[in-house]
């Protein structure tokens, strides 16, 4: 049996799909009988699905157009 | 090359790879291949400092200025590369050629002179750029010129790329390091190579149930700056871990690569930077009906 420590050094790989099928089924079981690692899981799984969903952290054309001038500016000028 | 070398590089490869995946079994057949215990011992040695030296180009931000010296005739590289898999069918096996390289006409178009070449390069690699600056800075600004030193180094150094990585680990790895060289003039105590547990020291807080769908409680906006906010809260060493996997979607063995460390760390950092980050987003997507409760279980 394993215990909520247990379950958290395994839930890495669990979250990934990597976990062995013998470790998985320990790690289910678990979930089967704690409320507190469920939410965990639920929850960290919400969490990457917010993340992933957001598209966080854009370049946005303009920014990118910015800097593009600006490096082809510099390498224009060391170039000719 | 030869059955009996590809065994002795298919080892120094795995044990590069993932070191606590070898066994005393691995040694033995190369035993049995003929090679003796001071050749072995070689083989782990080079690998154990190209990984030394690995870490430390990470730490030290290090960009080669040279063209590394060619050990082998090109002709007998590429018949080795179309050899796909060096163990023998059904065995453990690190693939250690590089795959066809989808920027390798776009370089070739810069090597030759053809500057807008070099614009299509930066366009296709923009966003990975930036997160990862993003990643390791903390601050988009700063992310920004770090973007624009970065493109202007690739460029600087593109003549002497020849394609043994492909160009977009060359170009994350110039990224890694201008990131790394900012981040130790500005904040000399953060880095991302500090060690120490990840998950182990990490309790939860919050355990109470979330709402069953997050992103119909708050406009796309407002997530997307919680999300933003919370990544930017993190340690760097976390954040550019969450930023690489969870945000730019590389697989673990390309955020491993990207930022010079191993799978087993990367994978360790993962966990807990979802889980701080978890943390910080709790307060806003518990569901109304869960009962309040800030531990539980024998967390």
């Amino acid at each position: 049996m394993i215990n909520c420590s247990d379950f958290m050094a395994e839930m890495g790989n669990y979250l990934e799909g990597e976990a062995a099928d013998e470790v998985r089924h320990q790690l289910e079981y678990h979930l089967s009988h704690c409320q507190t690692c469920t939410v965990l899981v639920d929850s960290t799984r919400k969490t990457l699905k917010v993340v992933t969903d957001t598209g966080s952290f854009d370049l946005s054309d303009a920014a990118f157009a910015s800097i593009a001038k600006q490096v082809m500016d510099k390498i224009k000028d060391k170039t000719e | 090359m030869t059955e009996d070398e590809r065994a002795l590089l298919n080892f120094a490869a795995q044990l590069s790879a993932d070191p606590p995946g070898l066994s005393g079994k691995d040694i033995e057949e190369l035993a049995a291949c003929g090679f003796t215990g001071q050749q072995i011992l070689e083989t782990v040695a080079t690998a154990a400092f190209a990984g030394f030296f690995r870490v430390l180009q990470t730490e030290l931000g290090a960009v080669p200025d040279f063209v590394a010296p060619r050990h082998f005739p090109s002709d007998q590289m590429k018949g080795d590369a179309e050899n796909a898999h060096l163990s023998a069918p059904g065995e453990r096996h690190y693939e250690v050629t590089t795959p066809v390289d989808p920027d390798r006409d776009c370089v070739a178009r810069v090597q030759r002179g053809d500057l807008d070449g070099f614009e299509d390069l930066m366009n296709r690699h923009r966003q990975r750029i930036f997160r990862t600056l993003v990643g390791i800075l903390g601050d988009p600004d700063e992310a920004l010129d770090a973007v624009q030193d970065t493109f202007l180094k690739a460029f600087q150094h593109l003549s002497k790329f020849e394609g043994r990585s492909k160009f977009s680990t060359w170009l994350g790895s110039i990224a890694t390091n201008t990131g790394i060289e900012r981040l130790r003039r500005r904040r000399p105590l953060e880095s991302l190579d500090e060690s120490g547990p990840d998950v182990e020291g990490f309790r939860p807080r919050e355990v109470r149930a979330w709402t069953d769908d997050p992103e119909q409680s708050h406009s796309r906006s407002e997530i997307r700056a919680l999300v933003e906010n919370g990544v930017m809260a993190l340690p760097a060493k976390y954040r550019v871990v969450l930023m690489l996997r969870d945000i730019e979607q590389l697989t673990i063995e390309e955020t491993a690569t990207a930022l010079g460390l191993g799978v087993p760390a990367i994978k360790s950092r993962l966990l807990r930077a979802r889980l701080m980050l978890r943390e910080t987003l709790a307060p806003h997507f518990i569901s109304s009906g869960a009962r309040p409760r800030v531990t539980g279980g024998n967390l």
